[in-house]
């Protein structure tokens, strides 16, 4: 079934439509959320909030109108709003976790040095993936949020640069700004702090 | 340089671009293939990670998440949907009427501040408010009734509660009369003490914004 029909049944209050649609979109806003939070059980409650608040505001949304986009922009806002709680929750930790976690200032769920060998994140992620996730976010906590979500959203996601713009609500050329000025920042950051990523690969034969 | 542009966007086609000016060329389709295989292909991520280490990220690209992420969620959702149906109160809290919710708060904290510190200005809260502003309180004047306003117009003099009367014409009693003095702002009265020609006039100011 079309999305658009999907939608303008689950906005007639048809539950059964509802459920494809969260199931067609849940991944990847379950993906933007763990971008931004670093932790697949917010993201989890995230993808929760998400969807509850779709059902909500379904109603409002425009037909014909670009689903993609408003749905990960709702996505961002509540992940940010997770993000803060998670904050917040932080600095009234004691203070050996704060010691614990180092200087990476990164979100939570994150310390390079305390992966388990051999342990999988619940998103699947191989011991590598979690170690280059925990540098993306000790070093993306420099970033603007905008440069950081632009980034997030155009290499890490894949998306084109006019789909960023719409769910940042910018232009095209301020996308493709933010995600070069990023770029640079997080390469500067690897060279300075991690070397060992940067290295030039040996050539064989 | 003119690379190949057809066929799938294989380790061939990619690595031409991959140096310090190769990206830089490329349309945006084109770029965004070859992100999508840098993204899948460690190899030639590691020759474009010389001349911009930030392709390491690329790593992180969406993958097949665990089989059990997705347990109970529908159920939770659906439990979620039903609860938030009957709960009524939901439109109050946040943030479904934040933005009226806020203004209205701060609106009535500061009102309840500005009462806190400066009473006179709501009606029931000032000082005498209900109370002629001339009776003397204490001792056993307090028990004579204060003159009516009204009728203490008519006469331009106001008596004074425990003092005696104004006699007509100048004598030694002419002194006890409390007299309205016309005044712009606040109301002010006036009595005179002392006999004839020794007179000293003494004014009462009554303004009900002032709370000592």
């Amino acid at each position: 079934m079309d999305e658009q029909d999907l939608i303008g049944r689950s906005a007639a209050g048809d539950r059964e439509a509802f459920e494809e649609l969260v199931e067609r979109r849940r991944e990847r806003v379950f993906w933007i959320a763990y971008h931004v939070v670093g932790d697949s059980e917010t993201a989890r409650d995230v993808v929760q909030e998400v969807f509850l608040r779709l059902h909500r505001s379904l109603r409002r949304f425009r037909s014909g109108g670009r689903f993609g986009p408003w749905l990960y922009r709702i996505t961002l806002n509540l992940a940010i709003d997770a993000l803060r709680r998670e904050r917040a929750h932080r600095e009234t930790a004691s203070l050996d976790d704060v010691r614990e976690e180092g200087a990476g200032g990164g979100p939570p769920g994150f310390r390079v040095s305390n992966l388990p060998a051999g342990a999988e994140s619940p998103a699947g992620e191989s011991l590598r993936r979690r170690e280059v996730r925990a540098i993306f976010a000790s070093l993306s906590a420099a970033l603007p949020p905008k440069q950081r979500f632009a980034f997030i959203l155009r290499e890490i996601e894949g998306m084109s640069t006019a789909e960023v713009a719409a769910i940042l609500r910018t232009s095209e050329s301020t996308v493709r700004n933010h995600v070069l000025q990023a770029r640079r920042t997080l390469q500067e950051g690897l060279r300075r702090r991690y070397p060992e990523y940067c290295r030039p690969p040996i050539r064989q034969g | 340089m003119t690379p190949d542009t057809t066929g799938p966007f294989d380790c061939a086609r990619a690595r031409p671009w991959l140096g310090p000016a190769g990206v830089r060329t490329l349309d945006e389709t084109t770029e965004r293939q070859l992100r999508d295989h840098l993204a899948s292909c460690p190899a030639c991520r590691e020759i474009a990670a010389a001349d911009d280490p930030a392709v390491l990220f690329l790593e992180l690209r969406s993958g097949p998440l665990s089989p059990g992420i997705w347990d109970g969620f529908a159920e939770e959702l659906r439990a979620r949907l039903t609860k938030r149906r009957t709960d009524w109160l939901a439109p109050l809290r946040y943030p479904a009427l934040a933005y009226v919710t806020a203004p209205v708060v701060t609106l009535l904290v500061l009102g309840a501040a500005l009462v806190a510190v400066r009473p006179g200005l709501v009606p029931w809260r000032r000082p005498g408010a209900a109370r002629s502003p001339y009776v003397l309180p204490a001792g056993p004047a307090s028990q004579a009734r204060p003159a009516p306003r009204a009728e203490a117009a008519s006469s331009g003099t106001l008596p004074l509660a425990g003092v005696r009367p104004p006699a007509a014409g100048p004598g030694p009693g002419s002194g006890d009369a409390l007299e309205e003095v016309e005044s712009p702002g606040a109301r002010v009265y006036r009595f005179n003490v002392g006999g004839p020609g020794d007179e000293t006039p003494i004014y009462f100011v009554v303004d009900d914004s002032i709370n000592i």
